[in-house]
């Protein structure tokens, strides 16, 4: 019955053409063939040289930060150093202190990593798996605090600190991350993405709340884990803003904070050999990791970002 | 051992019974998953629960399990009211559709998590898990993680566990369905062996009304939250109390013929006896028609016939099949018709049927 | 073997009869009575332990292991009874709140808290030493910020075209590189991992670079001069100030941008590029019918988040201009900083973060009804 149907229209576009001239067509696809391969040649080579201009700059400070002082000044753009002055780190370690930064970072970003999750899982896991009254409310606030810039909140923060005695200890510094919004969002997610069977399947085993948090959950989303354990090291070493406005002293600042101290000279230029060793220490576990594992710090950078999609 | 006892049961999503001041005006205004239903599951039956996708079938069974909170009535096994008593204190187990093994522990540690919560010694849950991985025929794969399990055998896990607790009943929540054919008829025996072995109850969902009349002794036919019909399995194919069960039992289910305002009727597709020509036999109606398609099933033929207007299913137990569009006469006997009045229930009444009976006979005389 | 049970029934009998007398001890009235069936558990004891000593190894290990399940058991009990404590405990209180606290004591130290002692304080003239004698102004601190402090309003400014000026370059060059750089061969993800490089740098270090680079004699004027320009002085210069700072923290999320978007277009699912190859679409068109719609969702989100934050950026400021020259590159967040942990007034800073949080919050609003009416069409 269909048959009599049958669509029919004027022109016949999506039929196979008739290839008459076969030969022909065949040389324009060759010549387009050749082509194509140059193009794709100088493709890559543009790629590679759009990626040098992000990474040119870095191997250049490497390349500063073995120069003697006075080569140093000229900002020569080339990269390679014909006596690499090795002591510029050596100074930069001892005199300019580096290695009592470079302490304080390591202790800060290891309090932080090791103490944040004490806070922000149990949060996620209310915010992800119960109710209670309140909810709303808490969720919103945690919302608002993140869109309320730390710029903003900065003095009455630091004013509260500096009464509850609080500026100038690790405590201080480290108390906000406890309370990440970020690491929240992101455990929460994680959380609400384990199938429910399985949770439920565990309350019909007797299990409590802190056996399914302890047992059941943080086990599933162990990947998760190592993604946030990654990015908030890579933030929290690069940390300056939360450490330079919290602290008095040089006992507590970070190696972030401590370039900045480098910088500002009394009277001429910085030594910007030295400055750049204390760079380079600063940026070389970083890169190390980012060297190693460059596939994971960039789905764990990119995809953290995408916390916010999560909730909408 | 108890029976499992739920009376007067409703379910609102969205409406806890802690909210006690507005309960009474959402009772009348909400959706109701599961309306006012009261039944009684016995001890030792394999019950279970059917009905088409949405018809509040798995919820009854998580609200049973507690993993639902009711909006009003009470749930009880044997004398105790287990209404407000988390899941893990009502001495059930649950079997879930897609297994719900915890995958980062191995099938030992999966079995043991339970019974380790339940603070059983140590010595005992050796034992428990040994027997029951024993009776699911898993024992050496008691160091596997989930993952490197085939679906049948997660399966089989998951009853271990079940097992292992010993509980007064099983709740399955339609644990064949993300099975293969095959596999999932294995598994059925399987099941009704274990339910034997056991000896304890087990309250099944499912939504194939075959699985239901294989492996239930004791039948409950959900539709859009109301209990239809409790019964055996033979009672409920050939006792059916209303139109929606008629039609939901039996592959395919029971043709339903509308003859006037007040009565319709139904038969079953495999209770016609096909005949060449009229042999005006008492007590039956003889009907001639037309094949629209049909359907091979092997050894039997279904036939899509035209039924005055409508459509019916009759089949055929026959190696060779009839060709669409030719005729096909068959009769329809007295004792085989059912009979629905126009709120779809059952009429039990002889003289009613007996009228039923006649003005259907005389739709069919008077073309 | 039956030996063996025997241990364990025998071991059980003076287990229980010890635990039964315990029992009674605690029920005794008198102090007498009490004495006596200590010395009778203590008899027990013994006797026990002569039992034990005269068993043969074999039958020591039978012991050994009743003892070990008969404390098994009494273990189990003791965590059921705890159980049971701790389902009564949780029956009452919610346990949500427990785990709540640490997220509401964040919530309510770093954000309720600071917010209001934020407005209120606007409002004062805010003593240092001793806070209860501020002395309220009303909106005098608003006043002086907008009429007297030049840099202020120049802060407010610049903040505005500091936010449009990189979300809008960001958005031109990152969405043409990541629909170039999206593709996965060897190549390409290398020019992805070298672009992405500088993101995870720390500011600091950024900036020291760029300050380097943007030196009067530095590598862009080396580079303008090549070319015969006079390169200004970037970062010291009124006019190039801002733009630079701008410039420098562009060039540092480039890659983190390229990968979001990236990742867009890479969850577009390829039978849509297949459909439309199908239906003869080439690729100007598809990129125009297709990738761009369905990408807009997630770059209206993405850069409005990016807008939002750009009025946030402190350390490139504070480490490449500090603001300078002449207020050039001041933005709202380096001056409350400034007027707050500098030079100490409190009023000031607070009047101006309430001036910043107004602000965020109104473009928050916009951007929001906007990106809300985006993905309802």
């Amino acid at each position: 019955m269909l048959d009599e149907k049958k669509l029919s229209f004027a022109t016949d576009a999506y039929s196979a053409k008739h290839l008459e001239e076969k030969n022909k067509y065949l040389f324009l696809v060759k010549i387009k063939k050749r082509v194509k391969y140059v193009l794709k040649i100088l493709n890559y080579l543009l790629l590679i040289a759009v990626g040098l201009f992000f990474v040119y700059p870095f191997v250049w400070m490497a390349s500063m930060s073995l120069r003697p002082l006075i080569d140093a000044l000229s900002f020569d753009p080339g990269l390679i150093v014909k006596h690499p002055q090795w002591q510029n780190y050596v100074y930069a370690w001892r005199q300019a202190q580096i290695v009592h930064y470079v302490g304080n970072s390591i202790k800060y970003s290891v309090l932080v990593l090791t103490l944040q999750y004490f806070t922000i899982i149990p949060a996620a896991y209310g915010f992800a798996t119960m109710e209670f009254k309140g909810k709303k409310f808490l969720w919103a606030t945690k919302y608002l605090g993140m869109m309320l810039p730390a710029e903003a909140t900065l003095i009455p923060v630091y004013f509260f600190y500096s009464k509850m005695g609080l500026v100038d200890t690790w405590g201080g510094l480290i108390l906000p991350s406890l309370f990440s919004m970020f690491g929240i969002y992101m455990f929460m997610g994680a959380f609400k993405q384990i199938p429910k069977e399985v949770i439920e399947s565990a309350k019909m085993d007797k299990a409590k709340n802190r056996t399914i948090m302890l047992k059941i959950m943080i086990p599933m989303v162990a990947p998760v884990m190592i993604t946030h354990l990654l990015v908030t090291f890579i933030s929290n070493w690069n940390e300056y803003y939360w450490v330079l406005v919290m602290t008095n002293s040089e006992s507590l600042r970070t190696l972030p904070v401590a370039l900045r101290g480098l910088l500002q000279v009394e009277d001429g230029v910085p030594e910007w050999n030295i400055v750049m060793a204390g760079t380079m220490i600063q940026l070389a576990p970083i890169m190390l990791v980012y060297i190693f594992a460059s596939k994971q710090v960039k789905m764990a950078m990119v995809g953290g970002s995408n916390k916010n999609k999560i909730s909408k | 051992m108890a029976d499992i006892e739920l009376i007067n049961v409703i379910k609102i999503y969205g409406i806890s019974l802690k909210k006690k001041k507005k309960l009474n005006k959402d009772l009348l205004e909400g959706k109701k998953a599961v309306n006012n239903v009261s039944i009684k599951i016995p001890t030792g039956s394999f019950t279970i629960l059917v009905g088409p996708s949405g018809c509040g079938k798995t919820t009854l069974l998580r609200m049973i399990a507690g993993l639902e909170e009711i909006t009003s009535g009470t749930i009880k096994i044997g004398d105790i009211d287990v209404t407000n008593l988390e899941p893990g204190d009502r001495g059930l187990a649950m079997v879930f559709q897609n297994y719900a093994l915890y995958p980062h522990m191995t099938v030992k540690e999966n079995i043991e998590f339970g019974l380790l919560n339940a603070r059983i010694p140590k010595f005992e849950i050796k034992e428990r898990v040994s027997e029951s991985l024993k009776i699911v025929g898993l024992e050496e794969y008691q160091d596997r993680k989930p993952a490197n399990l085939s679906g049948g055998q997660r399966q089989r896990v998951a009853l271990a566990r079940a097992i292992s607790k010993t509980p007064q009943c099983f709740l399955m929540d339609e644990p064949l369905s993300n099975l293969d054919a095959k596999l999932r008829s294995e598994m059925r025996t399987e099941l009704i062996q274990l339910h034997q072995r056991l000896a304890s109850t087990f309250v099944y969902v499912t939504h194939d009304q075959i699985e239901a009349m294989t492996m239930g002794d004791n039948i409950i036919v959900m539709n859009e939250g109301i209990i239809k019909q409790q019964g055996s399995p033979s009672e409920i194919h050939n006792n059916p109390n209303c139109v929606f069960v008629a039609k939901f039992i039996g592959d395919p289910g029971m043709n339903i013929i509308r003859i006037d305002e007040e009565y319709s009727i139904g038969f079953r597709p495999r209770d016609v006896e096909f005949v060449e020509e009229n042999e005006n036999e008492e007590n039956a109606i003889f009907v001639e028609t037309t094949i629209l398609s049909f359907e091979n099933h092997g050894s039997e033929f279904l036939y899509l016939v035209d039924f005055k207007g409508t459509t019916a299913f009759v089949k055929e137990l026959s190696k060779n099949s009839r060709k669409v569009n030719t005729k096909i006469n068959f009769i329809i006997k007295k004792e085989n018709i059912y009979v629905f009045d126009s709120c779809d229930n059952r009429v039990y009444d002889q003289n009613e049927i007996e009228v039923a009976y006649d003005r259907f006979k005389a739709c069919w005389k008077e073309i | 073997m039956t030996d063996l049970k025997l241990v364990g029934k025998k071991y059980n009998e003076f287990c229980d009869a010890i635990d039964e007398l315990k029992l009674v001890i605690k029920k005794a009235k008198s102090q007498d009575e009490k004495e006596r069936l200590k010395t009778r558990i203590s008899e027990l004891k013994t006797e026990l332990n002569d039992y034990k000593k005269s068993l043969n190894s074999e039958e020591i290990e039978a012991y050994r292991d009743y003892q070990k399940i008969r404390l098994d058991i009494k273990r189990c009990e003791r965590l059921k009874k705890m159980d049971k404590l701790e389902a009564k405990i949780f029956k009452k209180l919610n346990p949500a709140y427990i785990y709540m606290i640490p997220a509401a004591f964040g919530a309510i130290f770093f954000t309720i808290l600071p917010a209001i002692f934020m407005i209120i304080g606007s409002l004062f003239k805010v003593d240092l030493v001793s806070i209860w004698d501020s002395s309220f102004k009303g909106f005098w601190n608003y006043e002086m910020i907008f009429t007297r402090d030049t840099e202020f309003v120049k802060a407010i400014v610049n903040t505005i075209i500091f936010a449009f000026f990189t979300v809008i370059l960001l958005m031109v060059i990152t969405v043409l590189m990541a629909t170039w750089l999206s593709k996965n061969t060897k190549i390409h993800n290398l020019s992805q991992t070298m672009v992405f490089t500088p993101h995870i740098a720390s500011m600091v270090s950024v900036s020291i670079l760029w300050i380097l680079m943007l030196d009067p004699k530095g590598i862009i004027n080396q580079i303008l001069s090549i070319f015969g320009i006079q390169g200004p002085n970037w970062l010291m210069n009124t006019s190039t100030s801002l733009f630079s700072v701008a410039f420098v923290t562009v060039w540092k999320s480039i890659g983190y941008y390229v990968l979001i978007i990236i990742a867009g277009l890479q969850a577009i699912p390829p039978y849509v590029y297949e459909a439309a190859k199908l239906d003869k679409a080439n690729s100007f068109t598809v990129f125009r019918k297709i990738t761009v719609p369905l990408l807009s969702e997630t770059l209206v989100f993405v850069f409005i988040m990016k807008f939002i934050n750009s009025f946030k950026s402190f350390a490139a400021i504070d480490l490449m201009t500090q603001g300078g020259p002449r207020g050039s590159s001041m933005v709202l967040g380096y001056w409350i900083y400034n007027a707050g942990r500098v030079k100490f007034n409190y009023g000031f800073a607070m009047a101006g973060a309430v001036v910043l949080t107004i602000i965020i919050s109104v473009f928050t609003f916009v951007a929001y009804r906007f990106f809300n009416k985006k993905s309802e069409n």
